[in-house]
């Protein structure tokens, strides 16, 4: 931990007010390895971060996500460490030519060896990076990954002086060729390209299904999404009608134009910003839709869950007529109300998601409960609110 | 005599903002023509449309000043009928082997247009002349993407079969006929120009799916697009093309370096399985 914080004073050098250099540390390897939706195990190349001199850590697909504020410079030392030569392509950050991560016009990252990048972080908006050595292969193997740019440190707009929003979500899909990763360095014809897995930030099917990929919020939130594709072909995004989907940006610019739409396509190398208004409760889904430009025909669909709650938790006060008797709660729920009336309550999990809803008499009341263990949260029908843990 | 002078300086500044001041008729012939061609070492059927009937992989084209009318004829030289229409737009007419036709085609606002062959067969294999309207006569360069597969080519051409297949896999892929690294030699393509110039670049999709444009180093201005209109005025490094699209984008370069544009469905940049390859090109920017 000292380690770490030393090595943070030392690489961090503010150059003006607001504006810091920042220096990481990178490395490429050939031998990740990934547990698919349905178990199988593919391999893949990909990138991680690692602190010197250990080079222990992980490669990721995709890529550690790289977060920076506006007129920040990032340092980039990347360390190939693997048998072939690699480099890191800024994709649309308009980087320098030496930078730019093309191996006939700057040079390649050789096996086991470092070389230092420099990215100006000129303007906040979606951006990737990923490898520019026989792209067609390294790409589609996992070398990518997401590069943000905020307006500043409150990560509370999407561009200067842009809209703001109160949650953000991060959507980088891509595919992987299971035959590509089992013989990655005799895939043969590359034109014949199929993919086999179609991804949303390196998971698919039912891997997004498991809580972590929520999209959650309250209407009261204003939701960003960013959404790009490191892909092959069209990806299409499709928002629930209540979800008010405004779309913002592309590829690192404000549009002319807000546009209002449930869909977003995002055709390969493209990054969207959008920003959800929803205005009602919705327990939903988001569809992802992959489509091949080849065939023009839909290969695949994902869904991401979106749970978004009638009432703003922040707009919530803590209770003052209900009272929880006993929390953890085991199987019952032993409520007291103060209130003279029956009063509406509903109970949300912390994915927002109505699980129950009851009426309280004045007095105590026992609701029995059967629901999986984790943090609920009760909402009465006057905005108060009582937390507590399932045991 | 100061309500005259006015009226005149508007009557003059009306003459000068008009679109069609230097418009007139303007003559052109074109030629259809259909050959075998090697790309890397495959062996495919192309058509096109040239200024002679010599045949030449690349398409021609035709520059006009906004409100231009153009009164093209067209010969073709190929032992089938070919149907001549306006990109986006209208059929022409269809003109038998060894026949020509006659058209005027009206140009009323800025921008890349095209005309090209509808029938099946010119248009599988690339038959597009792209028109530019309005274009400074500096710094502009023109980029007509086109794939095929080699074999689908060569039976589209010798007619063995009529369809487009539901299974398309390209493996060769063009930027005014040529992939890289050959688009490098191409002075319409190739982009050339200093820091703080205006280069417009015209750009159109005459292939069989969806090309998307990558930059590197820099961001363009969508100035104009047929298909695609809600792009207008977007500031892109990444830009879809759809089948037939014609648009016009502005780049006006900050930084000096070569930077590579290719499509990022990276099936498209290569040539005979060696990357890089296929639909790339060259931005070439001096101090």
């Amino acid at each position: 931990m000292i380690r770490v914080s030393l090595l943070t004073l030392l690489i961090t050098a503010f150059t003006s007010f607001g504006q810091v250099n920042h220096t990481i540390w990178m490395q490429s390897r050939m031998n990740g390895s990934l547990e698919m939706d349905g178990g199988a195990i593919t391999q893949f190349w990909g990138y991680g971060l690692y602190t010197p001199p250990d080079l222990g850590g992980k490669i990721l697909i995709p890529g550690p996500l790289l977060r920076y504020n506006e007129g920040d410079t990032l340092i980039v030392n990347m360390y190939n460490n693997s048998p072939e030569h690699h480099t890191i392509h800024w994709h649309g950050l308009d980087v320098d030519m030496e930078n730019d991560g093309v191996p006939t016009t700057s040079a390649p990252v050789l096996t086991d060896s470092m070389r230092t990048y420099k990215v100006p972080c000129k303007k906040s908006g979606t951006y990737n990076y990923h490898c520019h050595v026989m792209t067609s292969l390294h790409l589609a193997m996992g070398m990518y990954g997401l590069f943000i740019i905020d307006p500043d440190d409150t990560r509370t707009r999407i561009y200067t002086n842009g809209p703001r929003y109160t949650k953000d979500y991060n959507w980088l899909a891509s595919e992987l060729n299971q035959n590509w990763s089992d013989n990655p360095l005799s895939p043969g014809l590359l034109s014949l390209y199929e993919p086999t897995y179609l991804m949303v930030n390196g998971k698919s099917g039912s891997q997004l299904h498991l809580g972590d990929d929520d999209v959650t919020g309250s209407i009261t939130d204003s939701i960003a999404i960013r959404m790009a594709n490191m892909g092959y072909g069209l990806v299409r995004y499709i928002f629930p009608a209540d979800a008010h989907n405004k779309i913002y940006m592309s590829d690192g610019r404000p549009l002319p134009n807000i546009i209002e739409s449930d869909t977003v396509e995002v055709y390969s190398g493209e990054r969207f910003t959008s920003i959800l208004y929803p205005d009602t409760e919705i327990n939903d889904s988001v569809i992802v839709e992959y489509y091949d430009l080849r065939k023009k025909q839909l290969v695949g669909t994902n869904t991401i869950p979106i749970h978004i709650t009638p009432l703003g938790i922040d707009e919530l006060t803590e209770s003052n007529s209900l009272t929880l008797l006993g929390n953890p709660v085991d199987d019952i729920l032993i409520l007291h109300s103060d209130n003279l009336d029956k009063v509406d309550v509903k109970l949300f999990n912390y994915l927002g998601k109505e699980v129950l809803s009851f009426n309280l008499n004045t007095g105590i009341s026992y609701i029995p409960i059967s629901i999986t263990p984790g943090s609920y949260i009760l909402v009465s029908e006057k905005g108060e609110r009582i937390n507590f843990i399932k045991l | 005599m100061t309500v005259f002078k006015t009226i005149l300086l508007l009557c003059l500044a009306t003459l000068l903002n008009s679109s069609n001041l230097f418009a007139s008729t303007i003559y052109d012939t074109l030629y259809i023509n259909r050959d075998t061609i090697e790309m890397g070492n495959l062996l495919t059927n192309r058509c096109v449309f040239n200024r002679s009937n010599t045949f030449d992989k690349q398409n021609a084209h035709i520059d006009l000043a906004i409100g231009d009318m153009l009164e093209l004829t067209v010969f073709n030289t190929d032992t089938l009928d070919h149907e001549v229409s306006i990109v986006n737009g209208s059929v022409l007419g269809s003109i038998g082997p060894g026949a020509n036709s006659s058209y005027s085609i009206p140009y009323s606002d800025f921008g890349t247009y095209g005309i090209k062959c509808s029938d099946i067969i010119g248009d599988i294999l690339g038959a597009f002349c792209v028109v530019r309207v309005g274009i400074p006569s500096q710094h502009n360069f023109i980029w007509n993407m086109w794939e095929t597969n080699d074999t689908l080519g060569l039976d589209i051409g010798h007619e063995i079969i009529s369809q487009f297949p539901t299974d398309y896999k390209p493996n060769i892929s063009t930027i005014n006929g040529l992939n890289f690294p050959i688009t490098s030699t191409d002075t319409l393509g190739h982009v050339t120009g200093n820091i703080g110039d205006t280069i417009y670049i015209s750009i159109v999709n005459s292939g069989n799916m969806v090309h998307t444009l990558h930059f590197h180093g820099y961001h363009v201005m969508v100035k104009q697009i047929a298909q695609n209109t809600r792009m207008l005025n977007w500031s892109k490094d990444t830009v879809p093309f759809f089948e037939d699209e014609t648009a016009t984008v502005v780049l006006v370069p900050d930084q000096e370096g070569m930077y590579p544009v290719h499509d990022h469905n990276l099936i498209s940049v290569l040539t005979v399985n060696t990357y890089p390859g296929g639909m790339i090109t060259m931005l070439n920017i001096a101090p």
